[in-house]
């Protein structure tokens, strides 16, 4: 079972994932994240306010997630990580990617 | 604990983890950050270890001594030591971007101290992570 929320602001595909992604339930994840982007905007921000957990294989859904995004003329990035999860996505390299931002506003306005 | 070779088992790891720290008075951001460290090396046995199989069984013992958290490991896989395993390092664009190795880098940056030792018939992994007071 997945904890995915999501909505569409001004364009852009807000995902809120809640608790944790961990081994056991990132293939949940990517499944709902897919789908969702296959049917709304391409432009996604990743909202983490209410993430407290993120395991490689979360970082492997965002990274797939990206990936269709970008391919299909969208982007990808992260808002309002808190410190467990920033400090993963700072081993991975993640946040030098993807950037992370303190709002959704934020975000979604450097995906322009 | 006693694991199959499951990841959805990695769920109960982290559950069980999070009542074991609510007891013994670990703050739970720092029993999150041991967790994630297991949820790795579980994985990584299930997925390298034990090579997609559908047998053997993981046994996991965690204490809470000495001002930190220890773990360990042990499976009746064939020998694997995940810290020896090819680490490819994250570089590229998204486009060139993958997750290898990811798992046991986040490990290494979250733990104090790892071993790993075959003695004979078991696949050992160690594990400690210090306790900062709260």
């Amino acid at each position: 079972m997945t904890n995915l929320n999501h909505e569409v602001i001004d364009g852009s595909l807000i995902l809120k994932p809640s608790r944790r992604i961990d081994s056991s339930n990132a293939k949940g994840f990517e499944d709902e994240a897919i789908a969702l982007l296959d049917s709304g905007p391409k432009k996604v921000v990743i909202d983490a306010s209410d993430l407290d957990y993120i395991s490689s294989a979360g970082l492997r859904v965002i990274l797939t997630t990206a990936k269709k995004a970008k391919a299909a003329g969208g982007g990808l990035t992260i808002a309002c990580a808190r410190a467990n999860v920033k400090e993963v996505l700072a081993v991975s390299g993640f946040d030098s990617i993807f950037g992370l931002h303190d709002s959704v506003d934020q975000a979604r306005a450097a995906l322009g | 604990m006693s694991l199959a070779n499951d990841v959805q088992e990695v769920a109960r790891v982290i559950d069980s983890l999070e009542e074991f720290s609510a007891q013994h008075g670990i703050p739970r951001e720092q029993a999150l950050r041991f967790c994630l460290a297991l949820d790795e090396l579980i994985t990584n046995i299930i997925s390298h270890g034990f090579a997609g199989g559908s047998g053997g069984t993981i046994r996991l013992i965690v204490e809470h001594a000495d001002g930190a958290l220890k773990a360990e490991l042990i499976d009746d896989g064939p020998p694997f030591d995940p810290f020896q395993a090819d680490v490819e390092l994250p570089s590229g664009d998204i486009e060139q971007r993958r997750i290898g190795g990811l798992g046991i880098s986040i490990v290494k940056a979250s733990m104090d101290s790892l071993g790993y030792r075959h003695d004979g018939r078991f696949n050992r992994v160690n594990m400690e992570m210090r306790l900062k007071a709260a």
